[in-house]
Formats: structure tokens, C-alpha cells, sequence
């Protein structure tokens, strides 16, 4: 006897995150998923953003590591609320985890909140966490053959961040062929350039979130 | 690595299947099928098949993949381009506006189920 399924594989998942979604819309708190490679800077970016955001947006940080609080202590020193999710071995977050650390972190008085997700361009990308935008951090330092090595990852993406740039005359990087592949897999994905311990590109990179922020609350008022 | 965690939620999911329906009888087949932009290697699926099945109702059935190649189109004349690889420019008028087509779902298709009636009459022919 033959039974007919036709289900993903990643509907349980998928309804839990929708769960999120709702429940951090209703809280009025825009949230953001950024995957990215081990070392591409997904937490000096961080470091480099939130000060830019202070005083526009209140934020707090879920960090996803394997082991250790590191990443978070480095949030906190900056000065943000933030708490660790340590997944003890798990390649990825899901979206059951995070759903955990938005009770612990607790969404009163917060317009944004980032999930900095397992150092990973792989795993990461079928997972949705309940987020309303996906950053995926590439590093020029990384190569140029990333999108073309892991088309999920940024097929997933709302925008991509290229971090480093500093560090561009001194590497083979080809950001046109970046920018070719991307618009081959997803046409219009905005990439924003930045180096997050140099400082550039960073007050764009705020008045952006600040922007997307502001027209998903719109559009969230009037549906 | 991730593919440890999809296997795992797939045997959660024929348990809640056949328990739907009221199935009784020895799974022999699941079958999977991987869209283009799937990010799961079927080798590793295989792997964490045989590393977490023992013991469930998928034990000793047989594990099916079918993996779609990637397609895509040039957004310029139109053509489907075969055999897509990113970056690749369209091999009818050159153009390098060619689109990627597909999704990134790992679905279960279908399972196979041996059920008693069968195995009875399969005795019976013997």
C-alpha cells in the first residue's frame, strides 16, 4: 500500500517560526536572522551597528554559538541586552530555540531585536527562525566563489552585507562576479558594503534598518 | 551536518503519518525528494538514515532520493538553460541576465507499506 505525503520536511519548523513571527509582531519587535560564515563578522558588526542605532532603535541580541557565552559577553560590553543560546553541537538554530530566548529576553521596550545565528553558510539556510529580514554576512577575506558554492544561503537572504571592504585592495575579490551570481539566484537582493571595525558603511547600513523597520511596521498597521 | 536533524524530524513525521491514517503493516519504502536549492547532500541523509531509523518504524525500509538538477532561464531571450551553473552566461545570445529557477524543500513524498493482506497472499502464491 502506497500513502501519498507530499509534506516538507521543514513544516514543523516552519509553524513554530511562524509563531514567532506573529508573536513579535504583535509586540511590535522587527527581528532580524544574520547567518554567515565562521569569521565573516557577524558579531563585530554588531559591535560596530548598535551604537549606530542607539537612540533610534531600542535592540537586544540572541547569540547562537555551539559552546561558550563569548559572543554574547562581547554584546554586552557593548552596552546591548543579550543572551546565549548554546546549541551543544547543533549546526544551526531552529526556530523552537529561539522561541525559548524570546521568553528569556523578554520583548517589552524593544523595537529590534538580531539573532546572530551559528557561524555556518550551509546548515543555516533552511531554517527560518520567525525573522522578518535574513542578512546574510559574506567577508571579502572569505573569496568571491561563495554565492556560487552556497546558493541556499543566499536565495534565503533579504540583504546581503559585504563586510571588510577595508581589506579589499589587498585580496582577490571580485565583487562584480558577486553581484552577477547574486542577481542570477535573486534579482534586486540589495548588497550593502561595509568594514565593521573600520567604520565604513555602517551609518548606511543603520539608516537602512531604520528605513526597512520603519515600512514593516507600516505595512504590518494598514494589513 | 544539518541532514541529522531533517532525517530525524522526517521519522517524526511518518510516526504522526500512519498514525493519522490508522496504517498498520511494515514500512518498506520513504522516499524523498530534494528540490535544486535543497542545502542537503543525499550521502549525508543516507548516513543519518542508517544512524537514527534502528528502532523506529522505519527500521530496515528501504530509503529513496530523487534529486532535481537545477534549471534556469535567460531573462533576455527567454531560453531555458540546461545543466545551470551560477555565474554562467546564456549559451544562445550571451547574456549574463539568466535567472535561477527551483525551491530549497526537502519533501516526503510518499511511503510503502506492506500490509498484512499482502504479505498473506504473497504466503499464498508461494
Amino acid at each position: 500500500m502506497e500513502i501519498v505525503m507530499a509534506k516538507s520536511i521543514m513544516n514543523a519548523n516552519n509553524r513554530i517560526a511562524e509563531r514567532n513571527r506573529d508573536r513579535l509582531a504583535e509586540a511590535g519587535v522587527f527581528t532580524a536572522n544574520m547567518c554567515g560564515s565562521p569569521g565573516a563578522g557577524k558579531t563585530a558588526l554588531l559591535e560596530g551597528l548598535l551604537p549606530k542605532l542607539n537612540g533610534r532603535l531600542r535592540t537586544a541580541v540572541i547569540e547562537g554559538d555551539l559552546a561558550t557565552a563569548r559572543d554574547a559577553e562581547r554584546i554586552e560590553a557593548a552596552g546591548t541586552r543579550s543572551i546565549q543560546i548554546n546549541t551543544e553541537g547543533g549546526c544551526h538554530l531552529d526556530a523552537g530555540m529561539v522561541a525559548q530566548a524570546l521568553e528569556a529576553i523578554g520583548l517589552d521596550a524593544l523595537d529590534m531585536v538580531f539573532v546572530e545565528n551559528v557561524g555556518n553558510l550551509v546548515c543555516t539556510a533552511g531554517f527560518a527562525l520567525g525573522e522578518h529580514l535574513r542578512i546574510v554576512v559574506l567577508s571579502c577575506t572569505e573569496g568571491d566563489d561563495k554565492v556560487e558554492k552556497y546558493p541556499p544561503m543566499f536565495r534565503n537572504a533579504d540583504v546581503v552585507v559585504l563586510n571588510k571592504v577595508d581589506l579589499l585592495p589587498h585580496v582577490r575579490f571580485d565583487v562584480s562576479r558577486v553581484e552577477r551570481e547574486l542577481n542570477q539566484l535573486k534579482p534586486g537582493l540589495p548588497m550593502l558594503r561595509v568594514s565593521a571595525t573600520g567604520g565604513e558603511g555602517l551609518d548606511d547600513l543603520a539608516d537602512w534598518l531604520v528605513a526597512r523597520r520603519a515600512a514593516w511596521k507600516n505595512s504590518a498597521v494598514t494589513s | 551536518m544539518h541532514e541529522t536533524s531533517l532525517i530525524g524530524e522526517m521519522i517524526r513525521m511518518v510516526e504522526a503519518e500512519l498514525a493519522e491514517v490508522g496504517a498498520h503493516g511494515r514500512v518498506t519504502e520513504v522516499a524523498l525528494r530534494l528540490e535544486p536549492l535543497a542545502c542537503a547532500s543525499a550521502e549525508s541523509l543516507r548516513f543519518a538514515y542508517e544512524l537514527l531509523t534502528p528502532g523506529t518504524v522505519l527500521e530496515g525500509a528501504a530509503l529513496a532520493i530523487e534529486q532535481e538538477a537545477p534549471g534556469a532561464r535567460c531573462r533576455t531571450c527567454g531560453r531555458r538553460v540546461e545543466e545551470a551553473r551560477l555565474g554562467q552566461s546564456c549559451a544562445a545570445c550571451g547574456s549574463e541576465d539568466v535567472s535561477f529557477e527551483g525551491g530549497g524543500e526537502v519533501i516526503v513524498e510518499r511511503i510503502e507499506i506492506e500490509t498484512e493482506d499482502a504479505r498473506l497472499s504473497g504466503q499464498g502464491s508461494d
